[in-house]
């Protein structure tokens, strides 16, 4: 009879246990394999959730296996520390308790709801978090709630991949999700109509991108502010107990839409992105501004007009290049046609120019880049040829000018450089050597990245310029090339150095005349304009 | 069968002692004192306290000595009559088999080692029937046929691999 009471128990107990997802009993010792929960248990309590923020309500619920049992229930709240910080006593009917709790807890951790009936106990885990994640994007600090049985290891705000990245670790257990909500401000996805559309969402185990994984997720509510999403996290039993997993949560696909920003394509390419990563509202191309460029979204029609008036060029969608062991194209020589890579040589203009290049190895996906200019992008290997996507960026030349503080000989007294417009009058040499007023036919100016190197020359008559490496003399040398005890312009050089660069842009302007001659500081040098 | 189970329950420590944390050595110590091996409910037996201790609120207080009343896991081994298990057989003697399940020992005699006639080698510690071999170290299948809780010694279990898909468990 004993027996037969047991077994009901069990049965029970079973059959509670696999309708619940956080009913958790001490881990399995290491060679025991038939644990679980003893027969005689007399109660089982579960939550209606795996893990909390503050204030969120904890319902409880159990069952007692005492025929007629009528006292009532104790159930405790254990803090991380083990301490109890809270005692309810609940009452029991139908041999069935149930309450609601406030977690208003002040510790983020792992907190155990205990309920004890005559010397058995059950214990439910619950992860809480007591306040948001604050991440700072830009200048400006947001609050971000999330909840997960996980651990959150951090969260970042990638402005290159658009994407906010997040990292938690100790996903123990199956069936566990990471839930966030996401402010509008941070990050947003919207479609060609200005609806909301569906963000993307990638997994993986602390790896690369290229190995990453699409995640299942649901948003589970929006509203003007925020969007908040419950994401799958994937059950490896090995890795998920020390591994670091990794989510990128990005604006929504470009097959079903562009994913565009809020802001204007100026300030995201300010903010450092790529061209490439900005997109434009629905009816609107992008095109980018010759004299900086800087990317602008206007309607085609527009486009149309900006770009006959030499104002700004279209994208570059770029060209197939075929290469095979031993040949070169731009920056890139192929050396070996592996069957999933290619080993080559990367030679680089920028920041730093080289004729020496970089052993460098490229799965299908990577690139190789002069720095600025040039990018060939692997996209296929075919026995002994490898297909690159070669692009090339007209609207983002190697920094090759002069310094910002660089001051121009014109009629009118030396002036900065960054004053200089198109039409005003500047001192060049003609083809004879000469000294002659002309006008000044263009100008430009280009974005440097951080890092950027200049060359700064000082000459036996204490005459400096701070010069890009690349920069031509009026003889045809380059800058960079330049070294201790040369002549230029009829001085020998005293000093040369390669300095940082803290300015934003470089400049150069193209007098008109037969050499776009101009002296910089006082040095004659050429243009890198045409 | 191994269950693994949160029970409330109590252990005394002098008045003086001050407890810094409820899973220290002296806690945990002072737990497996009363309870290592402690027969509950006359039909399980606890295997070893693994601590998770969480205290309740309940303080006793005895003279020189406090009762502290704590919930704690613990590892229990409850056998039941015609529960099948494995084993690992230790020794092979004259009248039965000896095969550890756990930490604890099951006894198989020799008339129900192996279906069918059986012979043993006691030298090489071997049993051979038909078609089957046993030898220490054997993994083996065996039906619970008797357990006895004595309230001094280890408790007995009895098997029996005599019948069809017990004994040795096949690679």
């Amino acid at each position: 009879m004993k027996t037969l009471f047991l077994s009901i128990i069990v049965f029970s107990v079973s059959i509670l246990l696999i309708g619940t997802s956080n009913q958790v009993f001490a881990p399995c010792l290491v060679g025991v394999t038939s644990c679980g929960p003893p027969p005689g248990v007399t109660v089982v309590a579960t939550t209606d959730s795996q893990f909390y923020e503050k204030n969120d309500t904890i319902t409880v619920q159990g069952q007692v296996y005492l025929e007629n049992y009528t006292k009532p229930v104790t159930i405790q709240v254990v803090n991380p520390n083990n301490t109890t910080i809270q005692s309810i006593d609940v009452p029991v009917n139908n041999e069935t308790f149930g309450t609601k709790i406030t977690a208003n807890f002040t510790k983020t951790g792992m907190y155990q709801i205990v309920t004890c009936v005559q010397n058995w106990c059950n214990r439910s885990y619950i992860k809480f978090v007591s306040e948001p994640y604050r991440l700072t994007a830009g200048s400006t600090d947001f609050l971000i709630n999330y909840k997960s049985f996980a651990d959150l290891v951090g969260m970042e705000a990638d402005v290159n991949s658009q994407a906010l990245r997040v990292h938690i670790t100790n996903a123990t257990a199956q069936g566990l999700q990471f839930v966030i909500t996401l402010p509008r401000e941070l990050i947003d996805s919207r479609g060609y109509d200005g609806n909301d559309a569906s963000f993307r969402v990638w997994i993986g185990m602390h790896q690369p991108d290229k190995y990453m994984a699409p995640a299942n997720f649901t948003q589970i509510t929006s509203n003007g502010k925020s969007r908040t999403l419950a994401i799958d996290i994937p059950y490896e039993p090995v890795s998920n107990s020390n591994g670091i997993w990794d989510f990128k949560i990005m604006s929504a696909d470009v097959a079903s839409g562009p994913g565009v920003s809020n802001e204007s394509p100026l300030k995201l390419f300010r903010l450092g992105m790529t061209i490439d990563q900005i997109h434009c509202q629905k009816d609107f191309v992008l095109i980018i501004k010759s004299e900086d460029g800087s990317p602008a979204c206007t309607s085609s029609e527009t486009a149309q007009i900006l770009i006959q008036r030499g104002w700004g060029h279209a994208l570059d969608t770029g060209v197939s290049v075929t290469l095979r062991e031993g040949q070169r194209d731009g920056p890139l020589l192929v050396q070996k046609v592996l069957q999933d890579s290619i080993q080559g040589l990367n030679f680089r203009e920028y920041p730093l120019a080289t004729n020496v290049g970089m052993p460098v190895t490229l799965h299908i996906g990577d690139t190789a880049s002069n720095g600025c200019t040039v990018e060939l992008t692997l996209v296929k290997i075919n026995n002994d040829t490898a297909t690159f996507l070669k692009k090339e960026y007209h609207n983002k030349p190697c920094p090759i000018c002069l310094s910002e503080d660089t001051v121009i000989d014109t009629p009118n007294g030396r002036v900065n450089i960054k004053d200089l417009k198109v039409g005003m009058s500047v001192f060049t040499q003609d083809d004879s050597g000469k000294k002659q007023i002309v006008t000044i036919s263009k100008t430009g100016k280009t974005l440097t990245l951080p890092g950027h190197k200049m060359v700064h020359l000082i000459l036996d008559d204490n005459r400096e310029l701070y010069v890009s490496q690349n920069h031509p003399t009026a003889d045809g040398r380059l800058f960079g090339k330049l070294a201790l005890g040369d002549i230029i312009d009829g001085s020998k050089i005293k000093s040369t150095e390669l300095v940082s660069y803290n300015g934003t842009y470089t400049y150069d302007i193209l007098p008109s005349g037969g050499t776009g001659f101009y002296w910089a500081n006082g040095i004659l040098a050429g243009s890198t304009l045409k | 069968m191994f269950y693994l189970a949160s029970i409330l329950g109590s252990f005394p420590l002098p008045k003086t002692f001050e407890i810094k944390s409820w899973n220290d050595e002296n806690v945990i110590n002072s737990i497996k004192e009363k309870y290592h091996s402690r027969i509950l409910n006359e039909d399980m037996l606890v295997v070893m306290v693994l601590g998770n201790v969480i205290p309740t609120n309940t303080t006793l207080m005895d003279g020189k000595t406090k009762s502290y009343s704590v919930i704690f896991d613990v590892l229990l081994f409850i056998p039941k009559i015609r529960e099948i298990i494995p084993s690992s057989v230790s020794q092979i003697r004259e009248s039965d088999m000896v095969a550890r399940i756990g930490s604890f020992d099951a006894y198989v005699h020799k008339s129900q080692i192996l279906d069918g006639k059986s012979k043993i080698d006691f030298i090489n510690q071997t049993v051979t029937s038909s078609n089957k071999s046993i030898r220490v170290g054997t993994i083996i299948r065996g039906k619970i046929t008797s357990v006895s809780f004595p309230h001094t010694g280890p408790i007995k279990i009895g098997m029996t691999c005599a019948q069809p898909y017990l004994g040795v468990i096949d690679e």
